[in-house]
C-alpha cells in the first residue's frame, strides 16, 4: 500500500504517545469537557429513569399495561414447547437461543429510544426546526415544493432497478410476478378470473412537488410487469393511459392528495370506470345487476397520513389537514355495503380502503369498491387491508377460501410500490378437494378465556414510520390447556400510539379473553397487520382478543 | 453495538466507565478484566452466538503463541517458565512454524469461510449458468451472516503471533490480558488495526490521567459528529444517487462526492471516537486518518487513508512478499497484489476486487515513475483536485451494488448514461438545505480545516465550549435519525 519503510510502525506509534504527552489545556477547557461530557452521558439515563420512576408511582393505581419489556434471563428466552425440546439437538439450541437472544437485545434498545425522554419531549421541536428551516422531512417523508409531502418507498419505487421477475434470495419467497401467476392458476381451477390492478404510487402520477420537469414517471418495475403479465396471460389493467388523460383534463386539480400517500376522490373515481370497464369485457353483461346511485358531494377535511408521520407538535400548521370532496354511492337510498354473494370479488390494500372504510378518517361509501359497483352496475365483495396488498391480502384469502364461493371475477389490485419494496411470499390456497381444516374456533364462537407462552409476537412499526395510525400485531401462543398452538390478533398501535400488547415478547405467559377471528374480522379486517412468518402463519385456529388495547401512556 | 446510539451513549459507556474507574487504584489486571466483560457485552450485544466465535480463535492464537515462545507443546510443562522474546531472525523449529501456520490458518479460514462463502456460492452458480450447466447449481437456501468486526479482529490476532514469531513481540503468557488486547470495544469491531508490540505494554502498564481523558472527550465528541452531522446526511445523498442507477450527470458527480465525503466522516469520525474513547481508558491509539484527500497522488493518499490498514498490509504482505527488494517487476507485482487482497478485505464483490486493482495499478504506475503521477507538473490544488477525482471515481466500484450498476454509473458521470425514470424526481431531496448544507459543510472541513489531532492539541476554552456545543448538538440530532450503523461496521 504505501511504499515500504517510509515511515516505520514505531514512528507512528512514538508520534502518537508523543502528541498525547503534549496536549495542552488552557483556562477551563479541561473542566468543560470532562462536566459537558460526563454530565450529558450520565445525566440523560438518570433524569430518565427519575421520570420513569415518578410516572410509575402515579401510575400504579390504574395501569394495567405491562412494563416496558425487561431484559430476561437466556433460559426464559428461549422456551421451547415440550414437544419441540426434543426435538432440538444441541446446535439448534444453541441458535435459537442465540437469535432469541438477537431479538431481546433488538427489541430492549428500541424501546430505550422510542421511550427516552429526548425522543418523546425534544425530537417534535427538532423536527418542526428541520422541517421549516432546512427542508427536511423524516427517514419516511420526502418534503416536496408548495406542500407537498412524498412517502420515501414510493421514491425509491421510482428510482428501484429491481426486477419483478426476478425471485428473492429468501425461503419462502417468490417474485411478484411468479405470485400473481401462481394466484391466477389457483383461480384458474375454481374457473375465476383475475384482473390485476397495480395502482401507480403518487411519485409516479403526481410528481410535481418534486420536479416541475416530469408530469409523470413510469417506473422500471410498471414496464415489466406488464409485458411480464400478458405474457403470462394475466389481464391487467394499467391506469397510466387513463391517468395521463386525466391530468390533462383535470384543470390543474391534483391527482393524488398533497399531505397523504393516497388519490384524490377524482383520481380514485376515473380508475374505478377504467377497471369496470375492463371488467365488464372479461365478465360480459351477464350476472345479476343492481342500481346504484351517486349522492351529492360532500366534503371531508382530514390530516394526510404523510403530514402525521412527520410527528410534528400537535398545535404546527405547517402541513394543515387537507379537503376532499366526496361522492358518496348508494343503492336504493341505502349506503352502499360489501355484498359476500357477488361475483366480483375486490382484494386490495388501502387504496380499496379509502374514502370506504371509516378507520382512515377520510370519509365512507365512497371509495373505489363502492364506484366500481357504480359503474359495473353490480355488487361487489371486498377484502381489502392497509399495506396488504402483497401478502396479507392473499393470506387472507388462503385461510378463508369461502370467499370465494360464488365469484366469477377477483380484482386484485396493489401499490405499484409493493412490486419493489415488498418481498412477496409464496402463498397457496387450500386444494379445491380438501375443505379447510377447522381449528378450535369453529367450535367456540363466545368470548373467552386462553393462556399459553408465547411462541413468537409481531412487534409494530415504530409510531410516524407507517402511515397507519392503527395497526394489528400477531401473537403465536401455545397455549398450556390442551398444548395446541394458535394464532392471536390484538391492537399494537392505537391512535398512532403503541398499546401495551406491542410489548410482549417470546417466551412471557400469557392470558387472554379472545374470540373467534371470524366474528372480529368484519370490524378489523381491514386494518394493517403485522403477520408471522413460517408455520404460524397457517394455523388454523385464529381469535382476535380486545385485551392490551390501550395506548401506553408515556 | 453502534458508537452513535443511545443505548452505547447513555448506558453501556457510562456503564464501562464507570466500573472502569472503579477499580482505579485495583491492580490494571483486574481493569482488564472489565475491558474483557465489556468487551464481550459490546460485541454479543449484535451477535450473541459470535461471543463464542472470538473466544475460541483469541484461545488458539493464545495457545499458537505460548508454544512458538517456548517451542514446546506439551503448555503444562512450561506452565510456570517465563516466557521469553524470540531472537529476531533466528531459525525456528518445526514445532514453532507449524503454530504460526496453524494460527494463521485458522484465522484466514474463520475469516475466509465467514466472508467469502456467499460471494464462492453466487459466482460458481453464475459460473455454471453462464455455462448452461444449471443443474450442478448448488442452492443451499442459506445465507453466512458475517461476523461483526471480524476483518479487524482477525488481522489483529495475526498480527499478534507473526509478532511473537518474528521475535518483535512477547507472548503473552497471561490470557486476561492477551482477551483484553482482541476484545478491547474501542477498536474491536472496526480498528484501527493495532500492532500487537506497541498495545501489549498498554495492556500491561497504563496511566489514567485527567488530561487524556479530557483529549479522549475531545476526540470522541468530535467523531460523534462527523458521523452525525456529517457522513449521514452525505450518505444520504449517496443512496439516492446510487439508487437512481444512471442519474444525470450532475447529480452522478454530486452522488460519488457527497459518498466520499461519507465514508471518509464516516470511517475517520469512528476512528476518531475509538481512539478517543481508547484514551478515556488511559490507552493510546495511533493515527488512522491523515487528511486523505489532501493528496497529490495515490501513493500520498495511501499514506493518509486508513493508516492502519495499509501499515497491517505492508507488514505482514508486502514486506513477506518480497516487497520493493527484487525488482522492479516484482515490486509492481507485489504492489497489485497486496491492493488486490486490500480490495478482497473490505468485501465479497468483484467490485471491491476492482477498486483494489483500480489503486494497484495506479500505484505501480507511480513507481514506475519514480513516485510521481503523470500530472505532477500541475500546481499543489490541481493535483489535489485530480487525485480526489480518480479516488472518487474508484469509489464508485467500492459503493455500487453491482459491477454493472458501477459501469452505468460511471457513464453517467461521463455523460454517456440514459437517465432513469425516475431521475429527475431526486433534485428535489437532494438538493435541499439540509443536505446541500451538510453537503458544503463537509467540502469546506474535508479541505479547509485541520485534521482531529491537531486540532485537539491545543484546547482552549472556547475550542472546548464549541465541542461540548456542536457534541450537544449531533445528540440531539441522532434522536431524530434511525439506525445507521458504520459502512465499516460491513467489512
Amino acid at each position: 500500500m504505501r511504499p515500504p519503510n517510509r515511515i516505520l510502525n514505531h514512528d507512528r506509534e512514538e508520534a502518537a504517545v508523543r502528541e498525547i504527552g503534549i496536549t495542552i489545556f488552557s483556562g477551563k477547557a479541561r473542566l468543560i469537557l470532562l462536566a459537558g461530557f460526563l454530565l450529558t452521558i450520565t445525566g440523560v439515563p438518570l433524569s430518565q429513569s427519575l421520570f420513569e420512576s415518578a410516572s410509575r408511582e402515579g401510575d400504579h393505581a390504574n395501569s394495567t399495561s405491562p412494563e416496558a419489556t425487561p431484559l430476561r434471563s437466556a433460559h426464559e428466552v428461549d422456551t421451547p414447547s415440550p414437544g419441540g425440546a426434543q426435538k432440538m439437538n444441541l446446535w439448534e439450541r444453541f441458535v435459537s437461543l442465540s437469535a432469541s437472544l438477537k431479538r431481546e437485545f433488538k427489541e430492549c434498545e428500541k424501546n430505550l429510544e422510542d421511550h427516552s425522554l429526548l425522543r418523546v419531549h425534544v425530537l417534535p421541536s427538532i423536527r418542526t426546526f428541520a422541517v421549516s428551516h432546512l427542508g427536511l422531512g423524516n427517514e419516511k417523508v420526502y418534503l416536496g415544493r408548495d406542500g407537498w409531502l412524498y412517502y420515501s418507498p414510493d421514491l425509491d419505487h421510482v428510482l428501484s432497478t429491481k426486477a419483478v421477475s426476478a425471485a428473492p434470495h429468501l425461503r419462502g419467497f417468490i417474485s411478484p410476478r411468479q405470485a400473481i401467476r401462481e394466484l391466477k392458476e389457483e383461480l384458474d381451477k375454481r374457473g375465476i378470473l383475475l384482473l390485476v390492478v397495480p395502482v401507480p404510487t403518487k411519485t409516479m402520477i403526481a410528481p410535481q412537488g418534486l420536479s416541475s420537469r416530469s408530469p409523470m414517471v413510469r417506473s422500471a418495475a410498471w414496464n415489466e410487469i406488464f409485458s411480464g403479465l400478458a405474457s403470462d396471460g394475466v389481464a391487467a389493467v394499467n391506469l397510466m393511459p387513463t391517468l395521463s388523460q386525466f391530468r390533462n383534463t383535470s384543470k390543474g386539480h391534483p391527482l393524488f392528495l398533497k399531505t397523504d400517500t393516497h388519490w384524490t376522490p377524482e383520481t380514485m373515481s376515473q380508475c374505478a370506470k377504467a377497471i369496470a370497464s375492463t371488467a365488464k369485457g372479461l365478465l360480459g353483461e351477464a350476472g345479476n345487476s343492481k342500481r346504484y346511485e351517486e349522492e351529492s358531494s360532500i366534503s371531508v377535511t382530514n390530516k394526510g397520513d404523510l403530514a402525521a408521520m412527520l410527528a410534528l407538535p400537535k398545535d404546527s400548521n405547517l402541513y394543515p389537514p387537507e379537503e376532499a370532496i366526496l361522492h358518496p354511492v348508494s343503492q336504493d337510498s341505502e349506503p352502499w355495503k360489501p355484498d359476500g354473494h357477488a361475483e366480483i370479488l375486490l382484494m386490495g390494500d388501502s387504496f380499496s380502503r379509502i374514502f370506504s372504510a371509516k378507520d382512515l378518517n377520510w370519509g365512507a361509501n365512497s371509495g373505489l369498491p363502492e364506484h366500481l359497483s357504480l359503474s359495473l352496475g353490480k355488487p361487489v365483495d371486498v377484502l381489502a387491508i392497509n399495506s396488504g396488498g402483497a401478502n396479507t391480502c392473499r393470506r387472507a384469502l388462503a385461510r378463508d377460501p369461502n370467499r370465494l364461493d360464488g365469484k366469477r371475477l377477483l380484482i386484485y389490485e396493489f401499490s405499484a410500490r409493493d412490486l419493489t419494496e415488498t418481498n412477496w411470499e409464496r402463498i397457496t390456497l387450500p386444494d379445491l378437494s380438501k375443505s379447510p381444516s377447522k381449528g378450535m374456533t369453529s367450535d367456540l364462537s363466545h368470548v373467552h378465556l386462553i393462556s399459553g407462552t408465547i411462541k413468537q409476537a409481531t412487534k409494530p412499526p415504530p409510531p410516524g414510520s407507517s402511515p397507519y395510525s392503527d395497526v394489528l400485531i400477531s401473537v403465536h401462543l401455545s397455549t398450556t390447556s390442551d398444548g395446541k398452538d394458535c394464532l392471536v390478533f390484538l391492537r399494537g398501535m392505537k391512535g398512532g400510539k403503541l398499546t401495551a400488547a406491542s410489548q410482549l415478547s417470546q417466551g412471557s405467559s400469557l392470558s387472554l379473553h379472545v374470540r373467534p377471528w371470524s366474528d372480529a374480522e368484519k370490524e378489523y379486517g381491514g386494518i394493517n397487520r403485522i403477520e408471522p412468518e413460517g408455520e404460524a402463519a397457517g394455523l388454523p385456529d385464529i381469535y382476535w382478543s380486545d385485551d392490551l388495547s390501550e395506548p401506553i401512556v408515556k | 453495538m453502534v458508537f452513535s446510539s443511545h443505548l452505547f451513549l447513555f448506558y453501556f459507556l457510562p456503564l464501562a466507565l464507570g466500573s472502569y474507574y472503579a477499580l482505579y487504584r485495583a491492580p490494571q489486571r483486574w481493569r482488564n478484566v472489565v475491558l474483557i466483560i465489556s468487551g464481550y457485552a459490546f460485541y454479543g450485544w449484535a451477535e450473541p452466538a459470535f461471543m463464542f466465535l472470538m473466544f475460541a480463535t483469541t484461545f488458539i492464537d493464545w495457545l499458537a503463541s505460548l508454544v512458538i515462545a517456548h517451542d514446546e507443546w506439551r503448555l503444562w510443562r512450561t506452565w510456570k517458565s517465563p516466557v521469553l522474546q524470540l531472537v529476531p531472525g533466528s531459525n525456528r523449529s518445526a514445532l514453532q512454524i507449524s503454530a504460526i501456520i496453524l494460527s494463521i490458518t485458522v484465522n484466514i479460514c474463520v475469516l475466509g469461510f465467514f466472508k467469502y462463502f456467499n460471494f464462492g456460492l453466487q459466482s460458481y452458480n453464475s459460473l455454471l449458468a453462464s455455462l448452461g450447466w444449471g443443474s450442478w447449481q448448488w442452492n443451499t437456501f442459506f445465507e453466512v451472516i458475517l461476523p461483526l468486526g471480524i476483518s479487524f479482529y482477525t488481522f489483529q490476532a495475526i498480527s499478534y503471533t507473526v509478532d511473537v514469531y518474528r521475535g518483535e513481540a512477547k507472548a503473552m503468557s497471561d490470557p486476561v490480558n492477551f482477551a483484553c488486547f482482541v476484545s478491547m470495544f474501542p477498536h474491536l469491531v472496526a480498528g484501527p488495526i493495532l500492532k500487537f508490540s506497541f498495545l501489549a505494554k498498554q495492556i500491561e502498564g497504563r496511566t489514567l490521567t485527567i488530561d487524556k481523558f479530557a483529549r479522549g472527550i475531545a476526540f470522541f465528541s468530535l467523531g460523534f459528529c462527523k458521523k452525525i452531522l456529517l457522513a449521514n446526511p452525505c450518505g444520504k445523498i449517496a443512496d439516492l444517487t446510487f439508487l437512481t442507477g444512471s442519474p444525470h450527470p450532475l447529480d452522478a458527480w454530486y452522488g460519488v462526492v457527497a459518498y466520499a465525503f461519507q465514508i471518509y466522516f464516516d470511517f475517520s469520525g469512528y476512528s476518531d471516537m475509538a481512539i478517543g474513547l481508547g484514551l478515556m481508558l488511559g490507552f493510546i491509539f495511533t493515527k488512522n486518518f491523515d487528511s486523505p484527500y489532501h493528496a497529490t497522488s495515490i501513493t500520498d493518499f495511501w499514506r493518509r487513508w486508513h493508516i492502519s490498514l495499509s501499515s497491517w498490509l505492508r507488514n505482514y504482505l508486502y514486506i513477506p512478499l518480497g516487497g520493493n527488494r527484487i525488482g522492479g517487476l516484482r515490486t509492481y507485482i507485489n504492489l497489485m497484489v497486496v491492493m488486490l487482497i486490500g480490495g478482497l478485505w473490505h468485501g465479497a464483490s468483484w467490485n471491491f476486487v476492482i477498486w483494489g486493482a483500480i489503486h494497484g495499478c495506479l500505484l505501480a504506475l507511480e513507481r514506475a515513475g519514480g513516485g510521481k503521477m503523470s500530472f505532477a507538473w500541475l500546481p499543489h490544488f490541481l493535483r489535489v483536485a485530480v487525485t480526489f477525482g480518480i479516488v472518487a471515481i474508484a469509489w464508485v466500484f467500492f459503493r455500487a451494488k453491482d459491477l454493472d450498476s458501477a459501469i452505468a454509473y460511471c457513464r453517467s458521470m461521463a455523460g454517456f448514461g440514459v437517465p432513469s425514470p425516475g431521475a429527475g424526481l431526486i433534485d428535489a431531496v437532494i438538493l435541499r438545505p439540509y443536505y446541500l448544507g451538510s453537503f458544503l459543510i463537509a467540502t469546506c472541513i474535508t479541505w479547509l480545516a485541520p485534521q482531529t489531532w491537531d486540532w485537539t492539541r491545543r484546547l482552549t476554552l472556547g475550542k472546548a465550549a464549541l465541542i461540548m456545543l456542536l457534541f450537544w448538538v449531533a445528540v440531539l440530532v441522532m434522536t431524530s435519525q434511525s439506525y445507521n450503523p458504520f459502512i465499516y461496521f460491513n467489512f
